[in-house]
């Protein structure tokens, strides 16, 4: 049953092809929905105690234009990471109750989950913070593709958190 | 996934035995010596983050000894780059089995 019984949930698809959602005030339909090729990134010899910052997009850790990205995060190493979701403005304050999130290998995956529309809405950025030093950090990202296509508005079935609706 | 090798010792030097290559990382999980030296050999294990090396465990052994170290008695954390050993004699042989995450 592993760690995580009392209040595990087993990382499913959140949407399922034709249903709708809202992001930034538009209305998408899901066209197809499969599992994420897995991201992992592996940075080694961090030794600045100011920490070592990341733009996860630039790594990849993107969708294309017309997919939504639903992803779990893992962190290994003797590191404090910071995520902060990021728009196309700036911070965005919202997400899954706060805009920025320390973590560290400790904290359950079910805690770091991410949505990004694209590349433009919601993608992370992360500092390393190294425990010791010199310290290591592999990030790694499983989850959903979504395929969205615009659409009518329509009820939604499902609630975005709120930095992409 | 897991891995495993043997590789035999004829130097004093360190002896690279896994290299974690991309994004992987490296758990020992268990670790064989046999020492063939005609004197006791004792060996480091070292792990390599970048090119930095940490000695994470040294091992005694005597002549014609060998020595088992399962999943509990090895370091719990993992090797990000590389890890090698190194001994104060040779030759010696290392058996390991190595899960790459």
């Amino acid at each position: 049953m592993g760690e995580h019984f009392f209040f595990y949930k087993e990382f499913n698809p959140r949407l399922k092809p034709r249903e709708f959602i809202k992001i930034r005030d538009e209305y998408y339909e899901v066209v197809e929905c499969r599992p994420a090729f897995p991201w992992a990134i592996k940075i080694t010899k961090i030794t600045d105690p100011r920490g070592h910052e990341i733009e996860l997009k630039k790594e990849d850790l993107k969708a294309e234009s017309n997919e939504v990205l639903d992803m779990r995060i893992h962190i290994y190493g003797p590191v404090r990471v910071l995520f902060r979701i990021e728009g196309p403005s700036g911070p965005v304050f919202g997400g899954w109750g706060a805009a920025e999130r320390f973590a560290d290998e400790d904290t359950s995956e079910n805690l770091l989950e991410n949505v990004m529309f694209g590349d433009r809405i919601g993608w992370l950025y992360a500092r390393i913070y190294p425990v010791v030093i010199p310290a290591w950090c592999k990030i790694k990202a499983e989850g959903y593709v979504y395929r969205v296509k615009r659409a009518e508005a329509k009820p939604q079935t499902y609630t975005m958190p709120p930095y992409m609706t | 996934m897991k891995i495993s090798g043997s590789v035999t010792v004829t130097t004093t030097d360190p002896t690279t035995i896994v290299v974690a290559t991309g994004e992987y990382i490296a758990f020992l999980k268990r670790l064989k010596i046999t020492n063939l030296a005609a004197s006791a050999n004792t060996v480091s294990v070292i792990y390599f983050n970048g090119d930095i090396p940490k000695i994470v465990m040294v091992s005694v052994v005597g002549v014609n000894e060998e020595k088992v170290y399962d999943e509990k008695s090895l370091p719990i954390e993992a090797a990000p780059t590389a890890i090698a050993v190194r001994g104060t004699a040779q030759p010696y042989v290392v058996d390991f089995s190595v899960e790459l995450l």
